[in-house]
């Protein structure tokens, strides 16, 4: 190998080689929405915990104790034909954790920003998240609604 | 011909660039949408018709007008049916004519509030000064009366006068 091939060989060994290559896909399934519920008092802002039975929970599933980063975009408003309502997530409104039930015992994080993680022992990681809607005093009646996408890829390790 | 060297060279990149595909598919960035939603119930409205003390208030005598006169301030409200309610009232300490004051005060039963519009003579009486807690008819409605009195000095300067009542209604959540 003459200089020159050898300088593409290592250059290709030490910054063309992906870290890793697995296997199996990643999978996202979003298991339910966070709901308000249709009792929405205008002027009263009203919180859906991520506790609650309520929140929005979704579905991870890959390759066994890989690490994923996890990103919301997030709505600020709901939409009704014309009209907006406020709503807001704060820095404890979402949670993971790698058991389907552990949703109280979940480990909470800011669904503004994104996080890292590991998928479960069974390649599976659960996420949920709450929220806050702040109506105004005249704001319209009916429903509103906009909606959350979560993103989830490999790191890598 | 090309020479071994390129050849390998070249082969070693198009590996590269495979895997650097194969890398970027399985690190691909995946999303999935759910729904945020909730629904709002109706906002509360309101509108009023005047207190009104008349055109014959005399020096020295003060004046009252009942809650449950015809002269009596009343408060139409509208909202989701059968949900509390809070009033509040800012109330006026003195009628104004320029730099004239005309001194109003509100009794602790100068307020009344009932859920039909014809109920203002059996209307359940409340103190104007703290406000009031109910709930909206079956139909989302509520009326409300203020009564009040002013007292005018010996030497109250003649002329009308005239001060703001403010009624504000929040729902209270239940």
């Amino acid at each position: 190998m003459n200089a020159r091939c050898f300088t593409v060989f290592v250059s290709v060994l030490f910054f063309g080689f992906p870290p890793a290559i697995y296997t199996q896909s990643l999978t996202l399934t979003g298991l339910q929405n966070l709901n308000f519920g249709d009792t929405i008092f205008p002027g009263i802002n009203k919180t859906v915990a991520r506790t609650d039975g309520n929140a929005a929970k979704f579905m991870i599933s890959g390759d066994i104790n890989k690490e994923v980063r996890i990103t919301f975009s997030l709505p600020t408003v709901l939409e009704l034909t014309g009209n907006t309502m406020s709503i807001h997530f704060s820095s404890t409104d979402a949670a993971y954790n790698t058991l389907e039930f552990g949703q109280s015992t979940a480990t909470a994080f800011d669904p503004n920003n994104a996080v890292i993680t590991r998928l479960g022992l069974d390649g599976k990681l659960y996420i949920w998240l709450g929220g806050t809607v702040a109506p105004t005093h005249t704001q319209p009646a009916g429903t509103y609604a906009n909606d959350i996408v979560l993103e989830v890829q490999y790191t890598g390790n | 011909m090309k020479h071994p060297s390129t050849s390998l060279a070249i082969a070693l990149v198009a590996v590269a660039g495979l895997l650097m595909v194969l890398s970027g598919q399985v690190q691909a960035q995946i999303t999935t949408t759910v729904t945020a939603s909730g629904t709002v119930l109706t906002p509360i409205t309101v509108t009023g018709t005047n207190l009104s003390f008349g055109t014959s208030i005399f020096p020295g005598i003060n004046k009252s007008v009942a809650r449950t006169s015809a002269d009596a301030a009343s408060f139409t409200i509208s909202g989701e049916a059968s949900k509390e309610v809070t009033a509040t009232f800012t109330l006026p300490t003195n009628l104004v004519k320029g730099a004239d004051n005309l001194p109003i005060s509100f009794s602790t039963t100068d307020g009344g509030h009932s859920t039909s519009s014809t109920g203002q003579s059996t209307a359940t009486a409340f103190d104007p000064n703290s406000g009031v807690t109910t709930t909206l008819s079956t139909t989302g409605n509520l009326y409300i009366w203020l009564g009040g009195t002013v007292s005018p000095a010996h030497n109250q300067a003649a002329g009308a006068y005239t001060g703001d009542i403010t009624i504000s209604l929040v729902y209270t959540g239940n």
